[in-house]
């Protein structure tokens, strides 16, 4: 039976400091993924989220357990690679000015039909990339870890409304990169059906 | 509404589909090794007893006896600090000159008074913190 956070964040309180590598494990590549969304470069982001387990050990004490140990985690994580991606002062290439309106209903449906019926990893993981830092950051947690948005909001330290909103509009930047980025055999092979 | 629906499904295959980003091999040995020489180094580090705060309130404190005593004690209540160099007339045997070097220092008394004072505490504190720490070390 797997044991709880809080089991093993008392042990490491009670000065068992090997017991950490336990919630390390548990959590490091969820908080590489959520760094490397953010800041977008492997190196920078393995050194992010390293910085965020120091920075989780050190604090631990002051983990009241009075949210998730995970969401006050991904929370740290979050502050972290932001204050990296301003150290490194990076210009990262995203689709901050993406028009939605693009988005055409005609041409979605086809692309949808596409991205449904094929295993695009690769795609989809550059679609990924180019999305906005944060946007990247929120999708992640909403879709792959089924946060609410009020849990997102928490962390981020963004309304709940603003996360919704934002949600829906990064999605459909995804979904244009995509489109966008459909290998034209894929579209060709497709056309012909 | 129902491409609304298709694309959130879509975004949520891809989210699953585009899988984990992994770490290196090593990643958590490598946190634990500077955990590790974390503790080692918080164990070795000597905390200061007297913090920067209070050295710079004490600095300030001095600062304003200094300037308080110059501005407002009268001037004939001034002291002559004794020139230990000019008096002694060391400057044949040291420096060639010194007595062109030092000129006789005026001070105001109640700063002179403070300035010894101060000497004369940090010098006891410094005695009293080794003591201490000899005491916390044992």
């Amino acid at each position: 039976m797997t044991k709880s956070d809080q089991f093993y964040i008392d042990k490491v309180l009670n000065g068992e400091d090997n017991k950490y590598s336990v919630l390390i494990d548990r959590y490091k590549d969820l908080i590489f993924t959520l760094c490397y969304r953010i800041i977008k470069d492997k190196e920078n982001a393995e050194e992010a989220a390293q910085d965020t387990f120091i920075k989780a050990y050190k604090s631990l004490s002051k983990f009241k357990g009075e949210s998730k140990f995970s969401s006050w985690i991904y929370r740290i994580a979050y502050n972290t690679s932001l204050d990296k991606l301003k150290h490194l002062k990076r210009q990262i290439q995203t689709v901050n000015n993406i028009d939605i309106n693009e988005l055409n209903n005609n041409n979605i449906e086809q692309a949808l039909d596409i991205l449904e019926s094929n295993e695009l990893k690769d795609q989809i993981k550059n679609s990924i990339k180019k999305l906005n830092s944060e946007d990247a950051f929120i999708l992640t947690l909403y879709y792959y870890e089924d946060l609410s948005m009020q849990e997102i909001a928490k962390i981020t330290g963004h309304k709940a409304n603003s996360i919704k909103v934002r949600i829906h509009r990064s999605r459909q930047k995804l979904m244009l990169i995509l489109q966008n980025q459909l290998p034209k055999e894929i579209l060709d092979t497709y056309g012909n059906k | 509404m129902e491409i609304n629906n298709r694309i959130d499904k879509i975004a949520k295959q891809a989210f699953d589909k585009s899988s984990m980003e992994s770490v290196n091999s090593g990643f958590t040995e490598s946190i634990m090794a500077k955990i590790s020489e974390a503790n080692i180094a918080n164990y070795l580090t000597i905390t200061p007893i007297i913090n920067k705060r209070t050295w710079f309130i004490i600095s300030f404190s001095i600062l304003i006896i200094i300037i308080l005593s110059l501005a407002f004690i009268p001037a004939n209540n001034n002291l002559i600090i004794p020139n230990v160099f000019t008096d002694t007339n060391f400057s044949n045997i040291i420096i060639p000159n010194i007595n062109y070097h030092f000129i006789k220092i005026n001070l105001n008394s109640a700063t002179f008074y403070s300035i010894i004072s101060f000497g004369i505490f940090f010098i006891i504190q410094i005695l009293l913190i080794n003591k201490m720490q000899q005491h916390t070390e044992a």
